[in-house]
């Protein structure tokens, strides 16, 4: 072999090496993998499809370049010595049978004076028949059926990594275990109840506006807004060339408050709840019409701070 | 276009002058044939196991040989009830391809 070729071989081989690698780096961590490389490798990786079809392409190439290199070099014997590492690779009957034909009929040729590409066309040709008929050993030697389920279960564990659904593990498990698959046992829908602290959020955005009749009867919680009682502790100072102005525009009109009205196990129909369900068949009937109203000016206990200066 | 026969058919047609391995057998009915058909070895191996498996065929192997990597190789020859059916099947093979007659005494 000359000094070109195995420069050649060595620089296919490292290339592929590396190729394979950012292939499989790009197929687990896409994100971070696809960055790195070029504007049409971005555009390749971002469908699995092209990655797949690239990664094959890419192979299929390094794979002919290496057999057209290895067909027109070298002598016939490497053809007996690729059988012989392929032989590794296969059922004792397959390798003592099938590939003791084929490395008898080769080393014939050799002894023939036949031509080496033709040699090792012949090897080739044995390393694909014998890697079919391993397929058709293997099924005959294998129960199919639960090659069947492996193959099933495979498929559908890469399509669940894919698509995250748990349906499809659902049918994995039917599929696997031959029972009906596992369901989550349907458990009545929770009566709607009131949260105390959503409630009591409400509450302080909207303290001024809301009375206490109209508050649903909760036990009493940690205000979330901080209120300022004292007035006098806080220095607000105007300056000259800052006149403060107040931050909200009050209106005249002080909107109506909102009413909160919950209605629980209530025997007498109302139009609410003729709407959600009468309270009289039995269902709770719980209706919450308390409109979120957004807070049209600041609070009063808040205006210390806001409104300055005058 | 080559010959469109069953290859166990074949082997049984080949295994009836005796007992041979793979590669003999590829060779024999290459040579019976002049060269017309030709079996794939990908084909043949599967053919003998399944013929070992339905009875007609059995098979044993021989010493190891140098040539082969010290692999030895595998004989097959028929069994009474595969050289019962070799036989049904070439007569039926030869009247298929006997011309029919005609009722006025020649062939159509």
């Amino acid at each position: 072999m000359s000094k070109l070729r195995r420069k050649v071989l060595l620089f296919l081989t490292i290339a592929s090496f590396i190729g394979l690698l950012t292939l499989i780096l790009v197929v687990y961590k896409k994100p971070d993998a696809g960055v790195t490389l070029s504007d049409l490798s971005l555009t390749v990786v971002q469908h699995s499809a092209g990655l797949v079809g690239a990664g094959l392409l890419f192979t299929a190439i390094i794979g002919v370049v290496f057999i057209g290199a290895w067909i027109t070099s070298g002598s016939g014997r490497s053809a007996v010595d690729l059988l012989e590492v392929w032989s590794l690779f296969l059922p004792m009957r397959i390798q003592r049978e099938e590939l003791g034909d084929a490395i008898e009929d080769v080393n014939r040729r050799i002894l023939e004076g036949q031509p080496n590409w033709r040699i090792k066309v012949r090897a080739l040709m044995a390393i694909f028949w014998t890697a079919i008929s391993t397929i058709h050993y293997l099924k005959t030697q294998v129960n199919v059926r639960f090659l069947k389920r492996v193959f099933t279960a495979l498929c559908l564990l890469v399509a669940a990594r894919w698509v995250g659904s748990s349906d499809i593990l659902h049918r994995f498990y039917s599929l696997t275990t031959d029972v009906a698959p596992i369901t989550a046992p349907t458990q009545p829908a929770p009566a709607p109840s009131v949260d105390p602290t959503a409630v009591n959020r409400q509450q302080a955005i909207d303290e001024d506006s809301l009375t206490k009749e109209s508050l649903p009867k909760i036990t009493p919680a940690k205000r979330v807004l901080p209120l300022v009682e004292d007035h006098s502790s806080i220095d607000v100072r105007p300056t000259d060339d800052v006149i403060a102005q107040p931050e909200v525009a009050f209106t005249d009109k002080v909107p109506s408050p909102p009413t909160v009205s919950i209605a629980t196990t209530d025997t007498s129909p109302s139009p609410a709840a003729a709407l959600t369900g009468d309270g009289a068949n039995g269902d709770s009937g719980a209706v919450i019409a308390a409109p979120i109203p957004t807070p049209s000016r600041p609070s009063g206990s808040s205006l210390g701070l806001m409104g300055v200066g005058r | 276009m080559g010959l469109l026969v069953d290859t166990k058919a074949t082997l049984l047609q080949v295994l009836i002058e005796g007992e041979g391995y793979g590669l003999q057998l590829i060779a024999r009915v290459s040579e019976r044939t002049n060269g017309t058909m030709r079996l794939l070895e990908g084909r043949v191996y599967p053919a003998l196991r399944e013929l070992e498996a339905e009875g007609l065929v059995t098979s044993y192997e021989a010493g190891p040989l140098p040539e082969r990597g010290g692999r030895p190789r595998r004989y097959y020859k028929l069994t009474a009830e595969g050289k019962r059916a070799a036989k049904t099947q070439a007569k039926a093979i030869r009247r298929l391809l006997t011309p029919a007659t005609s009722p006025f005494g020649g062939s159509i």
